[in-house]
């Protein structure tokens, strides 16, 4: 247990997918955790996410009700702006260009993020999880009427540095990936995809053509239908140790 | 998660009406071995056999010759077993006299080959007399650490009703106490599929947390999320008779008229206040409404949030405990007493007494001598303020914390919890049918190893230990504290050997 515990102390950051509270619910868990140790290089655990207000009142919460008077991790929050574009496609469906921001860097990786919109029931990690795409039985739900929400989820692209041919990216559950192009700064080519969630929807959406590319799944590091999105859904928590 | 996955598997495999088979059971065929038959032989209890084909079959060696059991087992080509029905959900453990009880109509009825010799009802009464009992079922006995044999604490309470459509008893989730992180995982492991499980997140009622610690409500968020987006929820009870006690006084009278409200409002949160201020914060909210920034749309009420105090003193909250008290149609309990009980562990820390009455078809209470009386203790040091609340109720079941071994004692007094010898002497004062100890730390993996006091104490008798999944049928006879006094030892087996 100590030897998993210090293994800890090398976490740097946690991407989250989504701006729901499924992605972040664990987050006060892990912090909690981490108090124990002296995270390197300088206490500062990075929590990547795209923007929201929600996002913005729980990190503010566990700075100051859960973690209180520990002195780490101290939170450094980072938001994925949703930024819009028209660009000039052929393909006359898809003329909006997301834009890749820069989320993060240390001296092993950099990781860029792509925020997009989607509407929150429908592709919330609830339904994808527990098979609830039923509508017409939500339809039933007396604020259905109301039920208008949209949340926003983040597609990541990490290089990781002194690698050729060392960039991957990782999709969150559902994830409609319409635009192939990489990051203009990144210049190297695509060695795999990473997807997370349960399984993919049928009318996943993607322009790439991943066929050359090796894919890995993650289902939340347990069985089929049975991972916890509030505990153990980040889209990835680098050990560094095993990059290096 | 994976290794409790597979312990959970195993231990239904074991005790099946004790750990019900949870939602995605699957054990390999070499995994249910030669080894763990020999541990259900000294049990004297069942007998895992397997066949040539595959499959497994199960053997009672001390039930009478008429046993029973609804199943259908496929093997894959991959050599797994898996269980396609829910065959041991309202299983008859401790009553040789029943047969094991089945919700579904496609089950398949199969006799075993040692109780085809003796005689046999062809036709098998699904309604046994528990069927209509409450169920506890444990989602997490285990500490603030993390660790992969015990989740946090959580703790769900299953209600019998009349499905209307089908007019078969069912159960479905009521109350829960304690939402510790990974809930809404161990609900969804744990509960019975006789229903989807949308309908039991549709159907709770009831979620209390005992203190603002966070491996007792760190799973709320999600929790609560997961009930709005399950939906079938008013805000309003359009029958009224919660906002207007006389009318409900009136139909109380006039019994065959009302049947109990069917309105469906939003689960009531008892928390402290620190607790309540966290889901506000991370499902941006403000009261249990959602804000205009919320990702969910603006305006949506989540959940009906209180404080313990206010829920027992505030005439503000004179709805919500209306609400909570009146019956619904078809349930076969309601909620009687709801007492939160301030308890020795830190500020706004409160154990619970909570009491089920039986109803009747007409909505109408029955005597009390039907009532289920809960005690739980949350996380506390031996406290005499819950042993003095205890003494107007027989208590049906104590859930009582025993955080720390014996040997331990002074890091039970730092952090004020009980050790387990302190945890008897609590149950001795209280004098429960039965008692259930729970909240173990996680240094201790499996359990701590328990002195030879434990056995020989006769007091002991009625006292079980708590493990994930576990399901403990309530009633207000002596079945638990029978139940106990037979999985005691099955536990501790299972414990030592796995």
């Amino acid at each position: 247990m100590d030897q998993k515990q210090k293994s800890m102390s090398k976490l740097r950051a946690a991407f989250l997918s989504a701006n729901s509270v499924e992605c972040y619910a664990g987050l006060p868990g892990l912090c909690l955790r981490l108090s124990e140790h002296m995270l390197s290089p300088n206490g500062e655990l990075h929590i990547v996410g795209a923007e929201s207000q929600q996002l913005i009142s729980a990190v503010d919460f566990i700075s100051g009700e859960i973690l209180r008077n520990r002195r780490y991790p101290k939170l450094v929050l980072c938001e994925c702006e949703y930024k819009e574009g028209e660009v000039k496609s052929e393909n006359k469906h898809y003329n909006k260009k997301l834009f890749w921001q820069q989320v993060y860097e240390d001296e092993y990786i950099t990781v860029y993020g792509r925020a997009y919109e989607v509407l929150s029931y429908k592709d919330s990690l609830f339904y994808q999880t527990y098979k609830m795409e039923n509508l017409d039985d939500i339809s039933s739900v007396y604020m259905s009427d109301k039920f208008d929400g949209t949340s926003l989820q983040v597609v990541y692209a990490c290089t990781v540095k002194g690698c050729a041919n060392s960039t991957f990216i990782v999709r969150p559950a559902g994830a409609k990936f319409e635009d192939p192009y990489l990051p203009s700064s990144v210049a190297l080519s695509l060695d795999f995809v990473v997807d997370l969630g349960c399984q993919p929807r049928y009318d996943r959406c993607d322009l790439v053509n991943f066929s050359s590319i090796k894919r890995f799944r993650l289902e939340g590091f347990a069985l089929k239908e049975l991972w916890d999105p509030g505990k153990l859904y980040f889209l990835m928590i680098f050990y560094l140790q095993h990059l290096s | 998660m994976v290794q409790a996955t597979r312990f959970s598997d195993k231990l239904h495999h074991i005790i099946p009406c004790v750990f019900p088979k949870g939602s995605n059971c699957k054990i390999k065929k070499d995994e249910v071995d030669n080894e763990n038959i020999e541990i259900l032989s000294s049990a004297q209890s069942m007998i895992i056999s397997l066949k040539s084909d595959g499959n497994y079959r199960c053997i009672y060696t001390d039930k009478p010759k008429n046993y029973k059991q609804s199943r259908s087992e496929v093997s894959n080509s991959n050599g797994e077993l898996r269980d396609e029905i829910e065959s041991s959900w309202i299983a008859n453990f401790y009553s040789g006299s029943k047969s094991w009880s089945s919700n579904s109509d496609e089950n398949e009825i199969e006799l075993d080959e040692e109780s085809s010799t003796g005689s046999h009802d062809s036709n098998v009464n699904f309604t046994s007399s528990l069927d209509d009992k409450l169920f506890l079922s444990i989602l997490g006995s285990g500490c603030a650490a993390p660790s992969v044999f015990r989740g946090s604490s959580g703790y769900a309470f299953y209600m019998p009703f009349l499905c209307g459509i089908s007019n078969n008893l069912r159960h479905r989730l009521h109350t829960l106490f304690e939402t510790g992180e990974g809930c809404l995982t161990y609900l969804r492991r744990f509960a019975p599929s006789n229903q989807p499980f949308v309908q039991h997140l549709r159907s709770l009622r009831l979620i209390w947390i005992s203190h603002a610690h966070f491996d007792h409500y760190g799973g709320l968020p999600t929790l609560v999320a997961a009930i709005f987006l399950a939906g079938k929820r008013v805000s309003e009870c359009s029958c009224s008779i919660h906002k207007h006690p006389q009318k409900k006084a009136k139909f109380n009278s006039s019994t065959s008229q009302h049947q109990g409200c069917e309105c469906n409002l939003h689960p009531i949160i008892i928390a402290p206040l620190r607790v309540l201020k966290y889901l506000d914060s991370f499902l941006n909210c403000k009261n249990g409404v959602t804000s205009e920034s919320n990702i969910l749309g603006a305006g949506h009420r989540l959940f009906f949030g209180l404080r313990h105090q206010d829920f027992d003193r505030s005439p503000f909250a004179h709805e919500f405990r209306s609400l909570l008290f009146c019956g619904r149609r078809f349930e076969y309990y309601s909620i009687n007493i709801l007492r939160s009980i301030p308890v020795d562990h830190c500020a706004d820390a409160f154990g619970l007494i909570l009491q089920f009455r039986r109803k009747n078809q007409n909505n109408q209470a029955l005597t009390h001598t039907t009532d289920v009386n809960i005690c739980f203790s949350g996380d506390t040091r031996p406290s005499q303020k819950l042993v003095f609340a205890c003494k107007n109720f027989p208590i049906s079941l104590l859930i009582h914390e025993a955080t720390f071994g014996n040997d331990m004692s002074g890091d039970a007094l730092s952090k004020r919890h009980s050790t387990f010898s302190e945890a008897i002497s609590v149950q001795k004062d209280i004098d429960p049918k039965s008692c259930l100890l729970t909240h173990f730390s996680q240094r201790y993996e499996y359990g701590y190893s328990f002195d030879f006091d434990y056995e020989a104490d006769n007091s002991c008798l009625r006292t079980a230990i708590a493990l994930d999944g576990m399901l403990v049928p309530l009633g207000c006879d002596d079945s638990i504290s029978e139940l106990f006094s037979k999985i005691r030892r099955i536990s501790l087996d299972c414990i030592s050997r796995f």
